[in-house]
């Protein structure tokens, strides 16, 4: 057994994203004692603005810190040194390890679930149940909505209901959608406001969007959510923060109860803490190695593990995007990333067949790719600044956001032979995808397709299916003990005082980008916390 | 020497006669209000020890096609290329077969009659491509980064698009057309 912890607390969240900032939020506010483990630095956001300007590198990533001590995966990660191998399939897990965690670069779009994406098993034959239903997460759905400040249209049908307005009004579209979705009406889509937790006004002290067009990698203004927002408030209201905290192992008492998590520090010392509670929210990936990393004598096969399902059922929502040329000027790159969502194909009877999956205009260009390719065709300047202007000015590119079911075999396994630059065993991630996704993505081009024909599209290109970064499953939750991980509530089916929140307890994705639901879930898990604590 | 008096509106649009319907709509609109007159430095006038200097800047307002260049830009750009062992020479020789072209109708390097060495037209694509992306690409080294908003691909697009993370349209200005149209 190990020595006396160095630290002790009543409840300890392990990561700093949205998951474990707003549930150390939560709980802090009620008087609860926390720490927040974070493996990363705190980053300031004028500094990670400048980062991106000064380095060479220019992806979502590169502007964001990457120490040896908390190693992320880089952009693309296909050809990164972090995992030992993905594949066979194109997936692209990225997440960050900084302080506030992987929304400092996310897309800031928040729709809900459905309530059928709660019961697919009934419903359409298809993956899992949830262990609650969508009216049980609905409340938490509002007060995450009002902690993120989400902006919406209350008058646009919907397919989640609602008990409560959207915190805040819809965004203006920006003028490259309101050029393009007479097209894609034309091809049969229709569009409402998306959901995105982006200030069309001044919210929560933070300022109206200013329409940087920059959303990721980075909001300049803050006026798009992101979680530091809530590991700051927690700190307010007594939640202390131990960032460059890495945590590499649980441990177990002899009542099956979690009793300390071990971290190491940038200068390799150890450290540790007790606690009467420990709750895992270090992004799904992560959250499953602290799980299979902690195997011991009492529990071979890791902590959490005695179904055998931590690690697997990784799923994502994957993706196909086109980029259009137009005839006509559609100025993208200005203002917010996508303003406005079509659900047509998020709900049917089709979802027994194929996978659901919605759609939006990216108002986002990347000036250094097309430039490298403008160059690339030969041309000279002033030719070259003609053309590269006149082709920014009518290039637009359009992405079908898919359906993907957990299948076991998709997860992670532990390469104990090989390690990262922090010591810890490296990643392989088996992943595959299946037919009921690669036929979603099919249909989804049939109608990508149309719009390009619509709008008259001088060029259009097509990517093959990709991963969207979307990370869920592995930790997933449900009522059998044999054949999930954690209940409904978040807490592990067997260890009474360690929980798990964020994308890796979902047991299906549906089309609903993850974040606002793993929002809702932390939110429901820190009640429960506290109502544990109390008996 | 060192003045060539080709409006980039003019060069623009000689450039263009023969290219599509759209590309040469397009370059109406681009150089519309644009009557500056592309004027380069005179490295034959710089005393030996700044030549090369003046050389490189006149060869960068060449292959740029701008007189107006962003000095502290060119300066590091300079130093960079200069930790090169082939720089001054690919300077010397790229500016003295370019020379013959700078009093024409037409942009020095689009001229149809300009024939480069391999190594120089190498070399002036490289610097085109550095002072375009504002990053220095080659094996020798990671790529270095020598320019953010100066980066002339920004030039190109800044009237009616913003700079990432420099220009946002403010508030609701994305809803309507660019303000410069
Ligand atoms: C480019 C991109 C765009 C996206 N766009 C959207 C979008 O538009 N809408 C949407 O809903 N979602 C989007 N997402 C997904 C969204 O970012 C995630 O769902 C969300 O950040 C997950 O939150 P989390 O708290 O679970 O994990 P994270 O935000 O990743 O936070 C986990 C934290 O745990 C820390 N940690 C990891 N390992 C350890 C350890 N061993 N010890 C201690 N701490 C550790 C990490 O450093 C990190 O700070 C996007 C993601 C990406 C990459
Ligand atoms: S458009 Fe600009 S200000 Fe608005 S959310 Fe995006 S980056 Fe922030």
């Amino acid at each position: 057994m190990s020595n006396q912890p160095t630290h002790h607390t009543q409840v300890a969240i392990i990561g700093s994203g949205v998951a474990g900032a707003l549930c150390a939020y939560r709980l802090a506010a009620k008087g609860i004692n926390v720490i927040l483990l974070e493996a990363g630095p705190t980053v300031e956001r004028s500094d990670i603005v400048e980062n991106f300007r000064a380095t060479a590198k220019q992806n979502l990533t590169s502007g964001y810190p990457n120490p040896d001590y908390a190693p992320r995966p880089e952009w693309v990660s296909q050809e990164d040194e972090f995992f030992g191998s993905v594949g066979p399939d194109n997936m692209q897990p990225e997440y960050l390890r900084v302080v506030g965690g992987t929304t400092w670069h996310w897309g800031g779009i928040t729709p809900r679930l459905l309530p059928s994406d709660f019961e697919m098993k009934t419903k359409f034959g298809v993956g899992h149940n949830w262990p609650i239903d969508y009216a049980t997460l609905e409340p938490y759905y509002a007060q995450a909505e009002r902690e993120m400040g989400v902006c919406g249209d209350d008058d646009a049908s919907t397919l989640s209901p609602r008990s409560t307005p959207y915190p805040l009004p819809p965004l203006a579209p920006a003028y490259s959608e309101t050029v393009m979705l007479p097209f894609a009406e034309q091809a049969g889509l229709t569009f409402s406001p998306a959901p995105s937790a982006r200030n069309s006004r001044g919210y929560d002290g933070r300022s109206e969007c200013q329409g940087f067009s920059t959303c990721s990698p980075i909001c300049p203004s803050a006026a798009q959510y992101a979680a530091i927002v809530h590991v700051r408030k927690a700190q307010e209201h007594g939640a202390q923060l131990f960032d460059q905290a890495l945590v590499d192992r649980l441990e177990i008492d002899d009542k099956s109860k979690v009793s300390v998590a071990h971290f190491r520090r940038p200068d390799g010392t150890r450290e540790s803490i007790s606690a009467d509670v420990f709750v895992l929210g270090a992004n799904c990936i992560e959250s499953a190695r602290i799980l299979l990393m902690s195997a011991g004598e009492a529990t071979p096969a890791g902590i959490a593990n005695s179904s055998a399902q931590v690690g697997r059922n990784l799923f994502d929502h994957p993706g196909i995007d086109s980029t259009l040329v137009l005839k006509q000027p559609v100025f993208a790159g200005r203002g917010p990333e996508t303003t406005r969502l079509a659900e047509n194909f998020r709900e049917g009877g089709f979802r027994s067949e194929h996978a659901s999956w919605s759609f939006y205009f990216h108002n986002h260009l990347d000036f250094q790719i097309a430039a490298a390719e403008e160059i690339a065709t030969g041309l000279k300047p002033p030719e070259l600044d003609a053309h590269f202007k006149w082709k920014m000015e009518r290039t637009i590119s359009m992405s079908a956001l898919i359906e993907q079911p957990p299948v076991e075999a998709n997860g992670i396994r532990l390469d104990w032979s090989a390690r990262d630059r922090a010591g810890q065993p490296k990643i392989d991630i088996q992943w595959q995808w299946g037919e009921y996704e690669l036929a979603g993505a099919a249909h989804a081009k049939i109608y990508l397709e149309k719009i390009a024909k619509a709008a008259g599209a001088i060029e259009q290109t097509v990517t093959p299916l990709y991963g969207h970064h979307h990370l869920m499953g592995m930790i997933r939750m449900g009522e059998n003990p044999k054949t999930s991980v954690t209940d409904a509530e978040g807490r592990t089916h067997d260890h009474s005082n360690l929980f798990a929140i964020g994308g890796a307890v979902f047991p299906t994705g549906g089309t609903a980008n993850p974040t606002l639901t793993i929002a809702a879930l932390s939110l429901r898990c820190a009640d429960s916390i506290e109502r544990q604590l109390k008996e | 020497m060192g003045k060539l008096k080709i409006s980039r509106r003019a060069a623009a649009l000689g450039l263009l006669t023969g290219a599509t319907g759209l590309l040469s709509y397009r370059a109406w609109h681009v150089f519309e209000n644009d009557s500056s007159v592309f004027i380069i430095t005179d490295p034959d006038k710089a005393e030996p020890e700044g030549r090369l200097f003046n050389t490189f800047k006149a060869l960068s307002q060449i292959v740029t096609f701008r007189s107006d260049l962003h000095e502290p830009t060119l300066e590091t750009i300079y130093q960079v290329f200069h930790d090169e062992p082939w720089m001054a020479e690919h300077t010397l020789t790229s500016y003295e077969q370019l020379k013959p072209f700078i009093n024409q109708e037409t942009a020095p390097t689009s001229n149809p009659k300009l024939a480069l060495g391999e190594g120089q037209k190498w070399f002036t694509e490289h610097l085109l491509t550095t002072w375009y992306l504002g990053i220095y690409y080659h094996d020798r080294t990671q790529p270095i980064r020598v320019a953010y908003e100066h980066a002339l691909m920004f030039d190109a697009i800044k009237e009616t698009q913003p700079i990432p993370l420099i220009d946002a349209t403010g508030p609701r200005g994305w809803s309507s057309k660019p303000e410069a149209l």
